[in-house]
């Protein structure tokens, strides 16, 4: 037993060396240190760019040293950093967090910067990027500037042109999207549905997954009203994207049908040749690159006609300066950094996401630097990067009328016919709940 | 005769059950592992496939493991963090799960009870209050300390663990060991806790087990310096949204399991110890 | 030595008074630690979780006192609580059924069993993976068009199944658990079921006893405490779960949401930071969980047996 002492006290010394070692690890210099909190949502290679970007802003800037913190689970550790008020001087605010990170107060408002400075061309940059990062008090997408973004990535159909070769379809146009009927028509073409509906053992899937989203905005409809008080799904345009999809499901048999195909992962399906297209952002080129099977392309995603390039969503990340930072200046400066032109081109290096700007030379410079690389039609993601604003789950600060919407919609493709209901009925009979929990979650809009 | 004949026959059928029994149970706990295991050698886009056995052999994503993570020094990490409070740990909390199953004081079972409750508010609706609580009034934050310090007071799980096997064990012994005038003090380092050495090597085993594999402790505490991370952190760093590598994560988390298996291997040994000494009790 | 103890056994009156004082100061001096580590890192977050949920907490700002609230929020028409409790009391079901599997494992295992300590290995190997890992597993599992299950059914020519559907989800997730839980379960029924002296299955054996009557009257009755330990521990984790369901089904179909996963919606960035009422449905459920493991404790005396 005393062994067994002996041993718990030589531990328990060694935790209190090494306690006071770390505690004593760092001195700071005379320089102004300006803290950044970082997500790794790319795996090591994000950490690469940043670093290399700081370098550079360091450059510029010798009286600066940025410490970056790679923060994993970044969404989920956040919060607790908030919450102890050691809030770094920057930090990444993913577009979903936005509205909720806004609305605390936490974030400076960034506007008088951004019009007293040069770095940032407000002009050049896809307006669909900043406005996500507006808010007003209220609802975002509109008002001040409170965060600048870091990236953005649109969403394309990614198409397997071995498949579409085999079974003698043309490719899908890269200058616009396809009609959505069309479309459908093309993604019939894979499938093998014998006549009483089951499927045959060839049977390819002309599509692994496709959202709501782009399908009602290009038809003309919207989910909730401008001021965001409202739901507004029981419109027809809605009810006629809703529909599509339900008959895409259950009759066409292009998509999977939801519960059939949870837990296969929609990328998976396509790079296994289960699928014929995929539809998705630019995130995925990295891996796609690796595959040897199957040559592949990308072409716009299919929409409606009213506004066919509103046709999916786009996915970004901004930076936002702490409210109570000691050096709002510097900070600021950090922040633009990664957003001018000279951040950007180091950034769009690593094939992830597309740079900010749309001026003729930021886009010459890039197809240059995609030369070579798959996809050949490169071009596809800066024109879908035009219109395509931010998903549904930033029309406001939380998202359970949106998770509500979505878990309910599940009787459109429900197996027994009898429960089974039509998107008219169905997004008839949701509304006012939606609009109801609307006026649980955020009472503050309707003063 | 024909009873023993009917006996044998009975014990075959006991054995032909267990035995098959065993079989299915084995199969499908090892099924999968099997295929992560052989999934270990495929390439990155070969993964998503369904294929048992790799078509192109590779050990290209064990060497990037151990090349571009810190695996092995996350490894030391864990170790350095996990053993002080399991070593200490399990022995408080031995001591506090004798107290509350052999002797008799005020206030025994409403302490207890308290105890068990500190178990019904999920954890992660605390994470918050705790992470103020080490960060902002201990100033740990930073320091793995909030993962080492509080478990080397004991747990209330292990406790409720080894009270209950403690109640389980005869009186006898230490009815004897009173009379003969030996401290309760004496009586639990030399009689309960020798008799209780099956029941410490399985809190040893699951205590580094839920250590080991804890993701969401050393997150909130090391979860912004990779210099500190843990395995479990450095496995979870390769599962990032964006860039889904699941060769990369299969190969890491099938490396990650090693440490645990030798442990539960070589405890196997104080299982058998137990037999004896249940043996010598009568 | 003898007189010794003739002695001590002579003066057993008055040694009794003073020995259960002694107890005491030595039951003190065992618990201290324990509580003491409770106070200083336990206490504090449980109390501010309580206080939270009477506040509209946002982490940012100070917490502002709004009353019972958030309270009465939980019972307001679209409230998804209480579907959440009735998924997490059918979750539960699970339990039960795995320390009946655990059990029979053990008992085997702990017989006389060829390569034993293989298929100990074996049955534990899904307790020692990360739980990153088990649900990449899993959802391979349970994969619809691919998936190893399915396979293993067309093979024997049936239909396969959609694991997540409205009708198999939750089913699904209990199987899971299962699977995953009884690794430890097994190794603590096998300690158990060791410490239990030879010598009563000997006599139980020299009278006749067979092996289900032995089962039935020596080592049930001697793991009782553990399986008291397993049932409380296992139904408090299964009205926690979260972890699982939130990989693999996030709450769609509803029947598979969860108490603790509503809270981190509620918590979390997707239904947008309502900090204190994630408090009070923590509360509530944590109340909910209490009783239950009362009546548990209540309970066991039918059928708990305890040495003494």
């Amino acid at each position: 037993m005393k062994k067994y002492l002996r041993r718990v006290y030589s531990i328990l010394i060694l935790v209190l060396t090494m306690t006071t070692l770390l505690a004593c690890g760092k001195s700071d210099g005379d320089k102004t240190v300006i803290r950044l909190a970082h997500w790794d949502a790319s795996g090591s290679i994000e950490k690469v760019v940043v670093e290399q970007v700081v370098k550079k802003f360091e450059e510029y800037h010798p009286e600066v040293e940025v410490e970056v913190d790679i923060i994993s689970d970044y969404e989920t550790q956040m919060p607790r950093i908030i919450a102890s008020g050691r809030v770094h001087d920057v930090f990444l605010v993913p577009d979903g967090n936005f509205g909720q990170w806004v609305k605390t107060g936490g974030l400076l408002n960034l506007t008088e910067y951004i019009n007293n400075s040069e770095e940032f061309e407000i002009e050049n940059v896809y307006s669909t990027a900043v406005d996500r990062y507006r808010w007003n008090g209220k609802i975002m997408g509109t008002g001040d500037i409170y965060a600048l973004p870091k990236d953005i990535g649109p969403q394309v159909m990614y198409y397997n042109k071995d498949l579409f070769d085999e079974f003698g379809v043309s490719y899908p146009p890269k200058d616009e999207p396809m009609d959505i009927y069309d479309a459908l028509e093309m993604w019939k073409e894979f499938g093998d549905v014998h006549s009483d509906g089951s499927l045959g053992d060839d049977h390819i899937y002309g599509v692994p997954q496709m959202t709501p989203e782009g399908l009602v905005w290009s038809n003309g409809g919207d989910f909730l009203n401008e001021t965001r008080t409202e739901a507004t799904v029981n419109t027809t345009s809605v009810i006629e994207a809703y529909q599509f999809l339900a008959n895409a499901v259950n009759t066409h048999k292009i998509i999977p049908s939801g519960t059939a195909s949870a837990g296969t992962n929609p990328k998976s399906m396509f790079v296994t040749q289960r699928a014929a297209t995929l539809i998705d952002g630019r995130w995925s080129v990295a891996t796609f690159r690796n595959i040897k099977d199957f040559d592949w392309d990308i072409a716009p995603v299919p929409s409606f006609s009213d506004y066919p390039w509103k046709n999916a969503w786009s996915g970004s990340v901004g930076y936002a300066v702490f409210k109570n930072t000691n050096h709002p200046d510097l900070a600021y400066k950090l922040v633009e950094f990664f957003a001018s032109k000279e951040g950007q081109r180091i950034m769009a290096s690593t094939g992830f996401s597309i740079p900010l700007y749309n001026d003729q030379e930021t886009v010459n410079a890039f197809l240059e630097s995609e030369q070579g690389k798959k996809p050949e039609n490169v071009e596809v993601f800066l024109l879908s990067a035009q219109n395509q604003p931010a998903g549904i789950w930033q029309y406001l600060p939380g998202t359970r009328w949106k998770t509500t919407l979505d878990t309910e919609s599940s009787v459109l493709f429900s197996e027994d016919e009898e429960r089974r209901k039509t998107a008219s009925e169905f997004l008839n009979d949701i509304n006012d709940d939606l609009t109801d929990i609307i006026r649980t979650d955020f009472p503050e809009l309707f003063n | 005769m024909i009873y023993k004949e009917f006996k044998n026959k009975k014990r075959m059928v006991y054995k032909v059950f267990a035995y098959t029994f065993l079989l299915l149970g084995s199969i499908t706990m090892l099924l999968p592992f099997i295929y992560t295991f052989f999934s270990t050698f495929k390439g990155p886009v070969e993964i998503f496939e369904f294929n048992w056995l790799p078509k192109n052999f590779t050990l290209e994503n064990y060497k990037r493991v151990f090349k571009e993570t810190t695996i092995i020094r996350a490894f030391f990490n864990t170790m350095f963090y996990i053993i002080p409070p399991i070593t200490v740990g399990v022995l408080t909390s031995s001591m506090a799960a004798y107290a509350f199953a052999r002797l008799d004081f005020r206030g025994k079972n409403t302490i207890f009870f308290m105890m068990i409750s500190t178990m019904v508010i999920p954890a992660i609706s605390i994470l918050i209050p705790s992470y103020i609580l080490f960060v902002n009034f201990y100033g740990w934050g930073g320091t793995p300390l909030p993962l080492i310090i509080p478990g080397m007071f004991g747990a209330v799980l292990t406790t409720f663990y080894l009270r209950q096997f403690m109640k389980a064990l005869p009186v006898e012994l230490e009815e004897a060991a009173l009379i003969d005038g030996m401290s309760r003090g004496g009586i639990f380092f030399k009689i309960i806790l020798p008799l209780s050495k099956p029941a410490l090597v399985t809190q040893v085993i699951l205590s580094f087990n839920g250590a080991y594999n804890d993701y969401l402790g050393p997150l909130m505490y090391v979860g912004t310096d990779r210099d500190l991370y843990t395995v479990q952190l450095v496995i979870a760093s390769l599962n990032t949204p964006l860039h889904q590598e699941y060769n990369m994560l299969i190969t890491a988390s099938i490396i990650a399991v090693i440490p645990t298996l030798i442990l539960f291997i070589f405890a196997q040994r104080y299982f058998v110890e137990g037999i004896a000494f249940s043996g010598m009790k009568e | 030595m003898k007189s010794i103890v003739n002695k001590i056994i002579g003066r057993f009156q008055f040694k009794k008074y003073s020995m259960k004082r002694n107890d005491t100061i030595w039951a003190y001096i065992f618990i201290a630690p324990l509580c003491i580590g409770l106070l200083l890192f336990l206490v504090f977050p449980l109390l501010y979780s309580i206080y939270i949920s009477l506040t509209n907490y946002d982490l940012f700002n100070a917490p502002e006192f709004i009353g019972l609230d958030n309270y009465s929020r939980m019972i307001s028409k679209e409230s998804e609580f209480f579907l959440s409790l009735r998924n997490a009391f059918i979750y539960a079901v699970g339990v039960p059924i795995g320390m009946i599997i655990a059990l029979i494992i053990a008992n085997i295992l702990t017989g006389k069993i060829k390569a034993n300590t293989t298929f100990r290995i074996f049955f534990f190997l899904p307790t020692i993976v990360s739980a990153v890992i088990l649900t990449i597993i899993w959802k391979w599992m349970y994969d619809y068009n691919m998936g190893l299950i399915n396979e293993i059914i067309k093979i024997f020519g049936f239909e396969p199944i959609k694991w997540f559907s409205e009708k198999n989800a939750m089913k699904s997730m209990i199987i899971m658990g299962i699977w995953g839980g009884l690794g430890i379960s097994i190794l603590l029924y096998i300690a158990a079921i060791k410490s239990v002296p030879k010598a009563l299955y000997e006599a139980a054996k020299v009278d006749g006893a067979n092996a289900f009557q032995q089962l039935r009257y020596i080592t049930f009755p001697a793991v009782s405490p553990i399986s008291f330990y397993i049932l409380v521990t296992g139904l408090i984790g299964a009205l926690q779960e979260f972890a699982r369901f939130q990989v693999m089904t996030n709450g769609i179909p509803k029947n598979t949401l969860t108490p603790v996963l509503l809270i981190y919606k509620y918590a979390g960035g997707e239904y947008g930071g309502f900090y204190g009422y994630a408090a009070a449905l923590a509360v509530v459920l944590g109340v909910i969980i209490m009783l239950i493991t009362a009546i548990n404790f209540m309970l066991s005396r039918f059928w708990v047996y305890y040495e003494k």
